[in-house]
């Protein structure tokens, strides 16, 4: 890996409210760790390594959302400790799926999952790592491709930007000379608004996309919901479409609110 | 060490685990004298925000319960909707889920939480 840095740069792996899958595909990027291992030095990164040195970081990954009150002051440290943050996964670029809970009353969603709901403090909202500090470049995806992720290293280390398409999947089914399942089999499809990423994995096998890579650069998502009505979906099952992993995007917010509405 | 013949075993983060926590156990001699777990990760509420979801969609959502054990949890929401239809699965699919679950467990990383080691269904035992 080319590098901009005089020094190996430091690298920091931080975890906020998520499932550690994002991270993970790190250590599961087999074939490139020890190239990424040689151009960079692994700081900070509890799941891989018990051996953490103190910040500053040259570049920081970030997975999760912010939901507690400890975590919003956490990433302000972290920002301050890192020169380049990236997140990583739907849950730090759009809230993730723990987001659900912004639509309904947190303190009963307490209460119903929780048998002492004293011990138990969260915000009322699960917002994305953008909403509190600011972020040099967001990777998608429920969990994120660790090609992608490689990629995103590299360009960091080369000072470039990333080669991370914001096209829709249904190019990803196109290349793959995919027929659409959407127009020749009837079966409701996420791929026209979602971003690539993942390699059309659901369209591949017969599956609708269910967006987890969220919206692509400039969704029609108002277009996808009539066409969605016209195979006969209904207003609560198109409102559910949106409201997966990436349901906090303001593009899916948008659209499902709009289902709602209807 | 905290006294004579007294110590405490500290670990700050439990990273091999999705939820994490701290744990410290003292020990006076031979003896444990007191054990703390503590879990920091911030709570997430599946339970909660999957009322109202159409049970396909169930498995999809609990597999982002953790991503380094997702299979275990795909495939106690599948048993769950199984279980709450009263379907009876084919012996020889119910034999590819039970590998499939244990093949999962056998990463680089396994993730030590109880629900990698749900015991194996009885289909495929018999």
């Amino acid at each position: 890996m080319k590098s901009k840095y005089k020094h190996k740069p430091r690298i920091a792996v931080f975890k906020f409210a998520s499932c550690d899958g994002c991270q993970l595909s790190l250590l599961d990027a087999e074939d490139e760790l020890l190239g990424v291992a040689e151009a960079v030095n692994i700081a900070y990164f509890p799941e891989a390594t018990r051996a953490m040195s103190k910040g500053p970081y040259d570049i920081g990954l970030v997975e999760g959302s912010i939901t507690t009150y400890q975590d919003a002051q956490r990433i302000q440290e972290v920002r301050r400790q890192c020169k380049t943050l990236v997140t990583i996964g739907a849950c730090a670029t759009a809230g993730g799926i723990q987001a659900l809970r912004n639509w309904k009353d947190v303190d009963e969603f307490i209460r119903v999952v929780y048998a002492t709901p004293q011990f138990i403090s969260t915000l009322k909202l699960s917002t994305p790592i953008a909403e509190h500090v600011p972020v040099d470049f967001e990777l998608r995806g429920c969990p994120i491709n660790k090609h992608q992720l490689i990629e995103l290293i590299a360009a960091t280390l080369a000072g470039r930007k990333p080669n991370v398409p914001s096209y829709s999947v249904c190019i990803e089914c196109k290349r793959k000379a995919n027929v659409c399942i959407a127009v020749t089999r009837g079966i409701p499809c996420l791929g026209p608004v979602t971003q690539a990423g993942c390699g059309a994995l659901c369209p591949s096998y017969d599956r609708g996309c269910y967006g987890c890579y969220g919206p692509m650069e400039s969704p029609n998502t108002a277009a996808l919901t009539s066409q969605f009505r016209i195979l006969g979906e209904t207003d609560s099952q198109l409102a559910r479409a949106f409201r997966g992993f990436n349901a906090w995007a303001w593009q899916f917010r948008r659209a499902s609110e709009e289902c709602e509405r209807t | 060490m905290t006294g004579r013949g007294a110590r405490t075993i500290r670990v700050d983060t439990l990273a091999r685990v999705e939820g994490e926590g701290s744990l410290y156990i003292k020990l006076v001699g031979e003896r444990v004298a007191d054990v703390k777990l503590k879990i920091y990760e911030p709570p997430r509420f599946f339970e909660a925000f999957l009322r109202g979801r159409h049970f396909s969609e169930a498995p999809d959502i609990t597999a982002r319960i953790c991503g380094i054990c997702p299979i275990a949890y795909q495939m106690s929401a599948v048993h769950a909707i199984e279980r709450a239809l009263g379907v009876r699965i084919d012996l020889r699919f119910a034999c590819f889920v039970d590998f499939f679950t244990v093949a999962s467990g056998s990463r680089a990383t396994p993730c030590m939480s109880t629900c990698c080691t749900r015991p194996i269904s009885s289909a495929a035992r018999t």
